[in-house]
């Protein structure tokens, strides 16, 4: 069975990433096939039919001037006069996007007109492209793909291998409130998989000392909370500011917390060493940009 | 609280003078069988919300902390 990883109760936030970070430009099509007003209707048929579209923009100079529909070409049949040029017959007042929309916007005039297609203008005002709701349905999908992707390999293994769980928990700056949620989550779900008692204690314990490091010593951060069939990981990852001295902190007792932070019941200066000793495995990455401590746990006694 | 987290004790009674939810938060990691508030702590709303979720027995005295490991270690025998 294949589980990718999912945010914790946000749903979609790697499809509403995608569609907030496009813009028009990204999507539409440039390779544009357009008309000049003499061109007559029964030209303009002979373009939709040959590059199956049912839309011609009319331009002069890259202007946009006007726009011929398939239903034109059908009015033009039923009304013989498809000989005519397009400057006759063609809807003057078009609805035009910005290329530096938003694709959010592209979605959003759809829903509000019923048009199929629209012209997108440059920032000269010229037509460069033109957008349809099969350009995004298309590259959305093409973007999931490839996201969904980049999510499996970064998971570290071929998707066959996928037999794990990724969870992330959100840790915030001097959050008293919110520190141990995540830890408290994390032994329920071991719990509920049958994990032994010591090991789900370690690994809590662990869970437990990183989310109160970050909520006491950092920018905040996140927890991450990865299962998978031979072990646990938890990786901690925080945006600063770094640990100035991090031998010092893998000390016991070594502490930087404040007298505010030790009223608390915290900031004894056990936190790293802590992690480090219920732990199998340990790491510590640390920079002005931020730290990053990983601990696993063998889920097997015999892998040592 | 992390002394109290890296111990690898069973069965144990965490004592303390905070009633924050940290000190819930923390015997629940450490699977304690329940809370011991000394100098007559007692848990404010959420912590008590806390600690009934995690099914955590909580007792609030009004001995200090060392009297109230005395009077423990007078029950448990071994002085």
């Amino acid at each position: 069975m294949k589980i990718l990883p999912e945010p914790d109760g946000q749903p979609g936030l790697v499809f509403l990433e995608l569609i907030q970070g496009l813009r028009i430009r990204d999507v539409m099509t440039t390779g544009l096939i357009t008309a000049c007003l003499s061109d007559s209707l029964c030209r303009i048929r002979g373009l939709m039919k040959e590059n199956r579209i049912s839309g011609v923009p009319i331009v002069a100079d890259r202007r946009l001037l006007g726009i011929i529909s398939l239903e034109d070409i059908m009015n033009a049949l039923a009304g013989h006069y498809i000989e005519d040029p397009a400057e006759k017959h063609m809807t003057r007042s078009v609805v035009t996007l910005d290329e530096n929309m938003p694709l959010t916007m592209a979605v959003d005039a759809f829903e509000k007109y019923p048009f199929n297609r629209f012209p997108v203008l440059n920032e000269s005002q010229e037509l460069s492209g033109i957008i349809s709701s099969r350009d995004i349905t298309m590259r959305l999908l093409t973007e999931m793909n490839r996201e969904f992707r980049r999510l499996e390999a970064s998971l570290g293994g071929k998707p066959a291998e996928l037999e794990e769980s990724v969870r992330r928990y959100p840790v915030r700056k001097h959050d008293f409130t919110l520190a141990g949620t995540a830890s408290t989550t994390i032994k329920k779900i071991l719990k509920e998989k049958g994990i032994e008692g010591a090991l789900i204690r370690r690994v809590a314990v662990a869970a437990y000392e990183m989310e109160m490091n970050q909520t006491v010593h950092s920018l905040g951060g996140e927890l991450v909370f990865i299962c998978r069939k031979d072990r646990v990981e938890l990786i901690a990852r925080d945006f600063g500011p770094g640990i100035d001295d991090p031998e010092a902190a893998m000390r016991e007792g070594y502490s930087t917390a404040t007298e505010w932070i030790r009223s608390l019941g915290f900031g004894a200066g056990m936190g790293l060493p802590n992690i480090k000793k219920v732990s199998d495995e340990f790491s510590l990455k640390t920079g002005p940009g931020g730290t990053e401590i990983a601990a696993v746990f063998y889920l097997n006694d015999n892998v040592t | 609280m992390s002394e109290v987290l890296v111990s690898e004790e069973q069965k144990i009674i965490l004592l303390s003078s905070l009633a924050s939810d940290q000190v819930v938060r923390t015997a629940h990691i450490v699977d304690a069988m329940g809370i011991l508030l000394v100098n007559s702590k007692r848990l404010q709303e959420n912590a008590k919300r806390l600690a009934e979720e995690y099914g955590l027995n909580v007792i609030s005295t009004g001995l200090t902390m060392f009297e109230a490991c005395a009077a423990l270690a007078d029950i448990s025998g071994s002085k």
